[in-house]
């Protein structure tokens, strides 16, 4: 696992402390987190723009969306920034 | 016949305001969502070094000072609140103390947010049973100090606050005409602060998160908007009083689109629900108090008019009480 996905790993977790058991995989969607709605989406946007220096839209955290697919996301910002500055 | 007659009220709202813009930890786009999902546009934030019984004093003091009611004269205070000073002793203990009121007992209640109903009931049970004379009934919360400033599913929605009532009895028609409570305790998890009790000790806590207050906000929401209109109902049927013939509804003020809500199940005007959570946001317990004080202030209210004080919360409980003014 990457180190961008392991450091995401570790923010659920934190975010969603009564996750229990559900295992935490780069497959993982978003739907699958206990009392997953548009409110927890809030909690991961706000875990994301502290930890990650990344802004997402509500709109991308969605049932569907993997930790797969937001670990690519925040690689790619992080790329975009480093050719801009 | 004696009822409990409300005397007196007050409430206490601290200075500090934070509107929704200033929860800047969140986004923009979420923070322009609380006042859609609630209706709430700002809440009252307690300074660092006050307690839940500092706020309880000050509404306690306005109360008795509007009729210039000895404290001494006071012969039980009852409190309640859900987020008190410390696991124990009760935070009304402190309060009797800085309010001066060294010959009334003093206890708290806990029914989160639909404790100003229970305090309502208990404390006409005390009186109407002639143990005492008087009770000054006093709401206060301080969610700030056990919400996670993080966490959008509760920080946003609550404030801080206190209201107080001073009954005493009577025998002229006024006071509390009947009330009725109900809980639900197969549903004990759906409010909840997990850790930091006999449940969940302190040391056993996986994260220290779980010492924050956690509410599963669909499963409320269907459930105030459920239960709210059927206690209302009951409550004035077992009185014998038609919903028409009540001036106005005091609800627990939590979100906008629950009161909505209430008022159009019941098919009663939006105008006799009181509203102010706009500017204080959800004060637990508090809220119905701090609402009545308001209503009665503003004129809303006057000696005379038969209201209804109405509660939901974690328990989940909820209540109602008729009252006459």
């Amino acid at each position: 696992m990457s180190k961008t996905l392991e450091k995401l790993k570790s923010g659920i977790l934190e975010t969603f402390p009564e996750i229990g058991d559900v295992p935490i995989s780069p497959e993982m969607q978003l739907g699958e987190i206990p009392e997953w709605d548009s409110i927890a989406a809030v909690n991961l946007q706000t875990y994301l723009r502290e930890n990650f220096g990344i802004d997402v839209q509500l709109d991308f955290l969605n049932n569907e969306t993997t930790l797969a697919d937001i670990a690519e996301f925040i690689e790619k910002s992080a790329a975009l920034k480093q050719r801009l500055s | 016949m004696i009822r409990s007659v409300i005397s007196s009220t007050g409430c206490y709202l601290p200075d500090n305001i934070i509107t929704n813009a200033d929860l800047t930890q969140f986004s923009e786009e979420a923070r322009d969502l609380v006042r859609v999902k609630t209706g709430i546009l700002s809440r009252r934030v307690a300074p660092e070094n006050k307690c839940t019984s500092d706020l309880a004093v000050e509404a306690a003091r306005h109360c008795l000072e509007k009729i210039s009611f000895s404290p001494e004269n006071v012969e039980a205070v009852i409190l309640s609140t859900s987020s008190p000073d410390r696991m124990q002793p009760a935070t009304a203990t402190r309060v009797q103390y800085l309010l001066g009121t060294g010959n009334a007992f003093a206890f708290d209640i806990n029914s989160v947010c639909s404790g100003s109903t229970f305090g309502i009931a208990l404390a006409d049970s005390l009186i109407r049973s002639g143990s005492v004379t008087n009770v000054l009934l006093i709401a206060a919360e301080m969610y700030s100090k056990i919400l996670n400033q993080k966490d959008y599913s509760t920080y946003p929605y609550f404030g801080d606050g206190a209201g107080a009532i001073l009954f005493k009895s009577g025998s002229d028609g006024a006071g509390v005409l009947h009330s009725r409570l109900k809980t639900d305790g197969s549903k004990h998890d759906t409010i909840r602060v997990p850790g930091g009790g006999s449940m969940l000790p302190f040391e056993k806590m996986t994260s220290p998160k779980l010492a924050y207050f956690k509410m599963k906000g669909e499963e409320v929401f269907s459930f105030a908007t459920d239960k709210a209109p059927e206690i209302i109902k009951q409550t004035a049927l077992q009185a014998g009083i038609d919903l028409h013939d009540i001036r106005c509804f005091i609800c627990h003020q939590a979100n906008i689109n629950i009161l909505n809500s209430i008022a159009d199940t019941l098919a009663i005007s939006r105008e006799h629900f009181f509203v102010n959570l706009h500017k204080y946001g959800n004060t637990a317990s508090s809220s119905v108090l701090i609402a009545l004080d308001e209503a009665i202030a503003e004129g809303v209210i006057v000696k005379g008019d038969l209201i209804m004080t109405v509660a939901f919360g974690g328990g989940l409980s909820w209540g109602a009480n008729l009252i006459r003014l």
